[in-house]
């Protein structure tokens, strides 16, 4: 292994390279996986060409031609979803709610990783007093009750994309941390990492080039269902009317049809925000589930 | 239609910018982005979309906005009593008893240093007027300084209204009949109408209102958020009438002895919940005592107040410190009569005394308090001896906390009636799907309006103002965020509900957004390439 | 044995001093003056600072510190701003309605999730029961507890009438706490408590059939096995080993529930401490808030300290390793 601190950035490169790609390919293997990620790959798309899929701006209100609200239409040519209490179009609201949701769940799932990556290896890797302080302070924050405190937070800080994403990575890097600290600390105690440091290498050279490689799977599992847990903080919080209201979220739909009174007898603008937001979480589970299997030798079939 | 007016409109804004753009040297500094501050939704969904609505007009103008919703709460804080407007807001006030006289909206509003001035306007000619119209006991000469006031609100243009609501109500009809509109009043701020002229259909005597919020404790000198329920239980001495006069309540008649004296008449044969009866030793004793402590929430209604003494057993005097034309209609419909035998020998703090605890939730008006469990459930039982207690055995007022279960509450028959929070449209739409739901519009003074802070340019200059107000598609937003229950607003601060106070020869602008154009270029300002406004050049 | 539970209590002891400390400092930094929307127009300086006095708001921000902290230590959250009443006579009767719904809705929830975690775990691997379970359970997991709510109200009450929308109870029912023992109110609890129990079942069910999968291959189950004893008892042998990380996983997840309830309050109008959370955020109404949520924080902290005293005492050698590490 990697004995003197002089690798190329090239070989460098092509490591990374690979165990970005590893735990896509593994996790390729596993059926409910696969089902998984071509979900989310879809979901995806959808997101990134939203605005060219969704036909109308989402808060326009149609109008008929006498000029009177198209309010609480059921689905038809001019709207395949049919309309809102305010006439605004449904499909073109689920359409940028896609977006949205990858825009919170994605910005927050790496802030979230690189904050418990951080605070996982530091702790980690020196340990002691670094890590006992840390540690109390991860003991603080996991006696947070999770949505109470985006509740308060978000009601205090005010409603907006920045805050939620804000509050949410203040919430979850927590679980993280831990994870990752206790696979640090086991990489740790491995003999190259011991070589290195005999051999002169620097603390940032030996958790760049040894550690951080090695945690690199966990991390990648916990920022895959960081995307999950703050999809899901997100939906809850603009359910509860605390979303951002100049962005379209599932949430934040499910919320005005709830607080309109809309809730029965609009099926068609309360179905399709929560099956999207069902298919996509439960598309995040299942890819964490199926690396849960593949990585625990007991639960892999034979 | 809508996009081809938006293509419309580009290429209109692109001719501007041409035009100007020869002329660029001759332009200001560019107006920067505006901040519109409005209610979220925790308060009612119609504000967000009105103030989407209305900034996409603005817009238009080479505007740019920052929209940025407020919690209901924080709002009020911050802004309506706080001073701390930034920009702009698009608001709504609703429609209080007491807003049915005009000092509200043109004194307590717009009179330089008042507390809910959020605009911020101070000019000290038109608050001297204001301040004169509150001393004008002679209904005639009074209605002429309001009407002065109007002209010269609407010429200055501080704020102004974009539209008035429409609440509404449905009921359960198989169970209910007579139930009369309370209209420009809120039904929830109104006693009367409809609930003590409700008459139960069938063996069903107890009438269930499904409601959003839980009030929060039923000591009236505490009690703000839920005066209309609270006033259930404790009489007011008038009442505010539909058709904007104030009628005899507890007390039969009042009159003033001269410029600061009113005399007040009990109406006799009263009694409280616990049988005793009501005289006039209770009601100075009560005057006396709320203007001794002065409770927080009363401050403003008692300000005025010298003293109160007894004359007969039915009969006292209120001396007033300034004659004051708008102390019957927001003093005597807000005050109560508290029974001096059980509050006499109490030692502590009246204010903040917990009468469920202490078994002192003791009144003299048509309902008797019976239980309250916190967020759940209010019931109150009929005081037959009142004179104007209903033809059933109690009311229910159900804290259900969200629209659906209202709706449900309705649709199951659980509850009997629903008055505010399921929107106008939802009720109306109930109403239609269920046979057995009646429904009914009430139009209100309650108002939705744009302030802007007159402390700060652009908004200083009266041009700009005008250009903004003329800008304002009232149309749009009563069709698109009120889904088509609303009045559009007239000219002037006063609603165009309040028949006896508003001024009809005030004219409002009509909807141009090309005039609105017109009165900027001729101010000076102008537009750059982009179509972005630019202030006037310095000279 | 002993340092190591008294090092714990001061550790949890500390926790909830500092998750306090937070609440206070966020609430206290907060522009926005609380007096402000709770008096009306033209109120005297005197009687605002009357107001300020007693709601604890004079003095530096360190004097309300210290005030607060004194008041707590006597069990006094302060009086609510909205219901001018102590805090603790508000809450007290919504904690005893949000423990009827989770205590409940969790024990169902892991009894129901651990027997089909066994069903599916003893299925033939690769099979349909086992594809089906999980898949069903995945998905479950990711189905938001609003949109749970939301899917039951549909179709029970809105569509099949059999159950009521919303509430404990009708208004005109008995009142104290004869009201938990009627006909009506386990009619209002079935839907939010069946909420509850979808809530919790799907991470039950994965966590046994994990459990079970993984016995599967220990040497004793084909011992047992091998003695002909039957196979759905064999199942029992291999399940009931995984029961013990269950057992210590209740209690964190008791705190996580009641907290997890408010959105589940919210869609059934079920009068609990989360709906009054969220209220009283929106009404500004900061003792409330903050005393709820202190309450929230105290029971993960008190059922995370429970959690690991049973499990020191069902294996002493964690409290070993974890003096030693933590």
């Amino acid at each position: 292994m990697a004995k003197t601190p002089t690798l190329t950035n090239k070989a460098a490169n092509v490591g990374l390279r690979h165990r970005m790609l590893n735990p896509v390919a593994m996790l390729w293997q596993d059926g409910s996986a696969r089902i998984g990620m071509i979900v989310f790959f879809l979901f995806a798309v959808v997101a990134i060409f939203a605005p060219y899929l969704a036909p109308y701006p989402p808060f326009e209100s149609s109008l008929s031609e006498a000029g009177r609200l198209r309010r609480l239409e059921p689905p038809s040519i001019d709207h395949w979803l049919g309309t809102t209490t305010f006439g605004h179009d449904v499909f073109s609201q689920l359409i940028m709610g896609f977006r949205l949701a990858f825009v919170v769940g994605v910005v927050a799932a790496l802030a979230v990783g690189f904050v418990s990556t951080l605070i996982g290896i530091i702790s980690g890797y020196f340990g002691g007093v670094i890590d006992d302080l840390l540690m109390r302070l991860t003991d603080v924050a996991l006696s947070i009750p999770t949505l109470p405190f985006a509740i308060v937070a978000v009601g205090l800080l005010g409603p907006s994309i920045e805050n939620i994403i804000l509050v949410i990575t203040v919430l979850f890097w927590r679980n993280g941390a831990r994870i990752i600290r206790s696979t640090v600390l086991t990489e740790r105690e491995k003999i190259y990492v011991k070589w290195a440091r005999t051999a002169g290498a620097s603390h940032f050279h030996i958790i760049i080039n040894h550690i951080l490689p090695n945690v690199f799977r966990i991390v990648f599992l916990w920022i895959t269902m960081s995307v999950a847990f703050a999809i899901l903080t997100e939906a809850s919080l603009s359910f509860l009317g605390l979303g951002d209201p100049t962005a379209v979220s599932w949430g934040q739909m499910l919320n005005t049809a709830f607080v309109s009174g809309s809730l029965r007898t609009a099926w068609w603008w309360v179905a399709p925000p929560s099956i999207a937001l069902v298919v996509l979480i439960s598309s995040i589970y299942l890819i964490g589930r199926g690396y849960e299997e593949l990585n625990n030798p007991r639960l892999r079939r034979r | 239609m809508q996009s081809k007016s938006i293509v419309k409109w580009t290429v209109l804004l692109a001719s501007f910018g041409a035009l100007s753009a020869a002329n660029a040297e001759e332009l200001g500094e560019p107006v920067p982005p505006i901040s519109l501050v409005y209610y979220a939704a925790d308060i009612g969904i119609e504000h967000e979309q009105s103030a989407r609505i209305l900034s996409s007009e603005w817009a238009k103008l080479g505007l740019e906005f920052e929209l940025q919703p407020i919690q209901f709460g924080t709002f009020v804080a911050t802004i309506n009593v706080g001073g701390g407007l930034e920009d702009m807001a698009v608001v709504a006030v609703g429609a209080d008893p007491d807003r049915t006289d005009p000092t509200y909206w043109l004194s307590d509003s717009s009179a330089c240093g008042e507390r809910r001035n959020a605009s911020k306007w101070c000019d000290e000619e038109y608050s001297a007027l204001a301040s004169l119209q509150r001393t004008q006991i002679d209904l005639d000469e009074r209605i002429k300084t309001v009407n002065q006031l109007q002209n010269y609100h609407h010429e200055k243009a501080p704020w102004w209204p974009v539209t008035h609501y429409v609440y509404g109500m449905v009921w359960n009809s198989e169970k209910w009949g007579n139930i009369s509109s309370p209209a420009p009043l809120a039904p929830h701020e109104d006693p009367v109408r409809p609930w003590l002229s409700a008459e139960p259909l069938t063996d069903d005597r107890i009438l269930d209102w499904a409601y959003l919020e839980d009030v929060s404790g039923y000591n009236p000198m505490a009690e703000e958020g839920a005066v209309g329920w609270v006033r259930f239980v404790f009489d007011t001495f008038a009442k505010n009438d539909p058709s904007g006069e104030i009628v005899p309540w507890a007390a039969e008649s009042w009159e003033f002895t001269d410029e600061t004296n009113l005399r007040v008449k009990l109406r006799e044969g009263m009694t409280f919940h616990d049988g005793e009866p009501v005289t006039a030793d209770d009601a100075v004793f009560t005057l006396n005592k709320v203007v001794e402590i002065q409770p927080p929430a009363m401050a403003a209604r008692l300000g005025n107040i010298a003293n109160v003494e007894k004359v007969d057993d039915y009969t006292f005097d209120i001396q007033l410190k300034s004659s004051d034309s708008a102390f019957v209609p927001t003093a005597l419909t807000f005050l109560f009569i508290l029974p001096e035998h059980v509050w006499a020998d109490y030692s502590g703090d009246f204010v903040d005394r917990d009468i469920v605890a202490d078994n002192a939730v003791i009144g003299s008006g048509p309902f008797k308090f019976e239980t309250w469990r916190p967020n759940e459930v209010h019931e109150l039982s009929t005081h037959t001896a009142h004179f104007a207690a209903p033809k059933y055995d109690g009311v229910r007022r159900l804290a259900l906390g969200q629209s659906d279960a209202i709706s449900a509450a309705l649709q199951a028959g659980d509850g009997d009636i629903a008055t505010a929070v399921l929107p106008v449209a939802a009720m109306s739409d109930l109403a239609a799907r269920e046979d057995h739901l009646d429904f009914i519009e009430l139009p209100t003074h309650a108002s939705q309006l744009v302030w802007v802070n007159n402390e700060k340019a652009p908004f200083t200059d009266l041009a700009f103002r005008k250009a903004l107000r003329m800008a304002t598609h009232n149309q749009r937003v009563g069709i698109e965020a009120f889904q088509g229950f609303f009045i559009p607003a007239g000219a002037g601060p006063v609603p165009n509900q309040l028949a006896l106070w508003h001024d009809e020869s005030v004219k409002p602008d009509a909807f141009d957004i090309e005039g609105a154009r017109a009165i900027l270029e001729e101010a000076g300002y102008g537009w750059d390439s982009q179509g972005r406004l630019h202030y006037p050049p310095p000279n | 044995m002993r340092a190591y539970l008294i090092s714990r209590n001061v550790q949890s002891l500390f926790v909830v001093f500092v998750v306090t400390s937070i609440m206070f400092v966020m609430f206290r930094i907060m522009p926005s003056d609380p007096t402000a929307m709770l008096v009306d127009r033209g109120m005297p300086e005197e009687a605002r600072q009357a107001l300020l006095e007693k709601w604890g708001l004079t003095g530096t921000l360190w004097d309300q510190y210290l005030r607060y902290f004194g008041n707590l230590a006597v069990g006094d959250f302060g009086e609510s701003f909205f219901y001018r009443q102590p805090v603790w006579d508000v809450l007290l009767p919504l904690i005893v309605n949000s423990l009827i719904l989770a205590i409940p809705g969790l024990l169902l929830g892991a009894l129901i999730g651990a027997g089909l975690g066994m069903v599916v775990g003893w299925s033939k691997r690769g099979g349909r029961i086992e594809n089906i379970g999980i898949f069903v359970a995945t998905i479950a997991r990711g189905t938001p507890s609003f949109i749970v709510g939301i899917a039951l109200l549909a179709v029970f009450s809105s569509w099949l009438g059999w159950f009521p929308a919303f509430g404990m109870g009708d208004p005109g029912d008995a009142a104290g706490s004869q009201r938990y023992f009627t006909f009506e109110f386990l009619h209002h609890l079935f839907l939010p408590l069946l909420a509850v129990i979808i809530f919790f079942l799907p991470e039950n069910l994965l966590l046994m059939r994990s459990g079970v999968v993984e016995s599967r291959t220990e040497d004793y189950i084909e011992l047992v096995r091998a003695k002909g004893v039957s196979e759905p008892r064999v199942a029992w042998h291999a399940g009931r080993n995984s029961l013990l990380p269950l057992v210590t996983w209740l209690f964190p997840a008791l705190a996580e529930t009641v907290a997890g309830l408010i959105v589940i309050e919210i869609v059934f109008a079920w009068p609990g401490v989360g709906r009054e959370l969220v209220l009283a955020v929106t009404r500004q109404d900061y003792p409330l808030a903050q005393a709820a949520f202190i309450l929230m924080a105290l029971l993960i902290v008190l059922s995370n300290l429970a959690a690991d005293l049973t499990y020191t005492k069902l294996d002493p050698r964690v409290a070993y390793s974890r003096a030693k590490h933590g």
